[in-house]
């Protein structure tokens, strides 16, 4: 079995069919990339993906760990970065030992070290992003979902941040990142084309070339 | 030269901007429309409906008459008949007596001192009706009125400190301060942030969530009650009742205050609809209407009856009673079953409401 399998899944808001009849399964170690225009059903997927909301109809098992970044960074911005860490490694249940040990490792792979004390507030924007993904692995998920991680974000540090991922997925982690960047697409072992709530394509990015600019 | 067609398509933007933002439509209709309620139709300082005891114990005929006569007042009210003076404290505790009027070798009136606001109406219109009863008794010219004038005393601030008055108004706006607008604000900055969404990520409960970020407010808000009672008592206003039941008060409004925040919070989506709805619909009345400035005495029907179900209407009414007069907790249950109803009631819906409007 697949860490990550939806099937038919269904969402709707009203009149609108935000996800219709979605299947997608998530095989360990994976990147997925979930493209689409806005409004296009990704962030309703993912958001059921998580329990965040619940589907119409369909099915969703997960198995493992989630590690979820989301639009907004979600950070505390009168926090510092370590207070940050520390703050979401106990609310995942981390014993103090082990966040230190995590924010150790997390603080060097991503280069973090020399923000630590700083508030999160005068961070720059990239690093911002870095923590979020730091705080979204912190609990070394099984599986980790991010919606669109590089939105808004210079190409430079779109680069860094999806050297990352590559390097987190490869220890194992099933990995499924939303993005409205078309390019970005090269980087995932698989893209899901996602248009009006349907999946319109599935397979490598270069068999699903026709859908991307 | 300014074009006619500029100008109008920013009215245009402007009104359409106005009627679809849901905090521009409080702010200029639903609020103007409260203050007009309030200081055009609910307050005054006459007093439409009052509670009285009276006593008689030597069963004077004339009293009675004098007491038919103050009863036929359509404003006043005899609740009870006490039979002695040691019973006036314990006539002041209940059904919201204001006044005590005592027949025993002269008249006596006892009002209570800790409404400043009413005294002066009160104390006018029963020495009124008392002269305009000797007048008629005696024919006016062979009785001297003056003479023979109530005596008034002012039970509970006999020197009738002004600082009473404030207290518990201070200790009911700090906790809608801190309770609820605070509280509820950064809720939703939470939502707004994303943060929120990602700890419902981690195996935090809902509950806990709240509860977690209610707890510092909490604190907060009772370390203000800890000043302001440190205040009272470099005033020289000690609390006359139990200290406990005192503080249990606070802590009850407090939670009261808290639940109705969140309660609004899990209502909007933005920070500032919090604000400005908490200002609307907590702040407002319950500064205006509890009591604490305008009695509520002064409301006529149906508003009176609407806002003895405040929480501060509950809050300044059992404060008055354990704090001046010294009552206990029998005495004030009605006030503790309105807050404990309302904290419920409240912390439940914001609950549901939380769980089903998660964050965009």
């Amino acid at each position: 079995m697949n860490p990550v399998e939806i099937h038919n899944v269904t969402k709707r808001f009203g009149s609108l069919t935000a996800v219709d009849n979605v299947s997608l399964n998530i095989g360990k170690g994976e990147i997925v990339g979930l493209l689409g225009a806005n409004g296009a059903g990704k962030t309703t997927l993912i958001r059921m993906l998580c329990s965040l909301i619940k589907p119409d109809g369909g099915d969703i098992q997960v198995e493992g760990r989630i590690g979820y970044m989301c639009q907004a960074y979600s950070l505390i911005p009168e926090l510092t970065v370590h207070e940050n860490i520390v703050f979401y490694g106990a609310l995942y249940g981390l014993d103090k030992e082990v966040v230190a040990r995590r924010e150790e490792q997390i603080a060097s792979l991503l280069q973090l070290d020399r923000y630590l004390n700083r508030q999160v507030k005068h961070l720059p924007s990239g690093w911002r992003q870095s923590l979020s993904f730091s705080i979204a692995i912190i609990h070394t998920p099984e599986i980790l979902i991010l919606d669109e991680p590089t939105s808004g974000l210079d190409s430079l540090s779109r680069r860094r941040l999806w050297k990352m991922i590559t390097s987190y997925a490869e220890s194992g982690t099933s990995v499924l990142v939303s993005t409205h960047y078309q390019d970005e697409a090269y980087n995932c072992g698989r893209v899901a084309i996602m248009n009006t709530g349907h999946i319109i394509a599935l397979g490598a990015p270069n068999d699903c070339r026709e859908y991307l600019c | 030269m300014l074009k006619k067609g500029l100008l109008n398509s920013v009215i245009v933007k402007e009104v359409r901007h106005i009627f679809r933002d849901p905090v521009s439509c409080l702010l200029l209709f639903l609020m103007p429309a409260l203050i007009l309620i309030i200081f055009g139709f609910a307050l005054s300082f006459e007093i439409h409906h009052m509670n009285i005891a009276v006593m008689n114990p030597s069963h004077n005929v004339e009293a009675e008459r004098m007491f038919a006569k103050i009863e036929a007042n359509p404003k006043i009210n005899i609740t009870q008949r006490i039979d002695s003076v040691d019973q006036i404290d314990a006539a002041f505790a209940k059904d919201n007596t204001r006044a005590v009027i005592v027949y025993d070798n002269g008249v006596e009136i006892f009002i209570d001192g800790t409404s400043p606001t009413l005294i002066a109406y009160m104390e006018g219109m029963l020495t009124n009706i008392i002269s305009e009863f000797w007048a008629e008794e005696y024919h006016a010219a062979a009785f001297d009125t003056n003479a023979n004038a109530p005596q008034i005393r002012y039970i509970y601030n006999p020197s009738l400190k002004k600082e009473y008055m404030p207290v518990p108004g201070l200790v009911l706006m700090i906790f809608i301060l801190v309770s609820s607008i605070v509280l509820g604000t950064s809720i939703n900055k939470e939502k707004d942030q994303g943060t929120y969404k990602l700890m419902r990520m981690t195996p935090l409960t809902n509950f806990q969530i709240i509860a977690g970020k209610s707890i510092p407010y909490f604190l907060i808000s009772f370390f203000h009650v800890l000043v302001v009672y440190a205040v009272c008592l470099l005033f020289g206003i000690a609390i006359k009742g139990s200290l406990a039941l005192f503080f249990c008060l606070c802590i009850l409004y407090s939670l009261c205050c808290m639940s109705l925040g969140l309660l609004i919070a899990s209502l909007c989506d933005r920070p500032l609809e919090v604000l400005i709805l908490c200002w609307i619909v907590l702040f407002i009345p319950n500064v205006f209407l509890s009591g604490f400035i305008f009695s509520v005495d002064s409301l006529g029907f149906p508003l009176k009856d609407l806002v003895s179900a405040l929480p501060g209407t509950a809050f300044i009414d059992a404060f008055r009673g354990i704090a001046y007069k010294g009552t206990g907790f029998n005495e004030n249950i009605g006030p503790f079953v309105i807050l404990i109803t309302e904290t419920v009631l409240a912390f439940c819906i914001s609950l549901v409401g939380f769980r089903r409007k998660l964050p965009k």
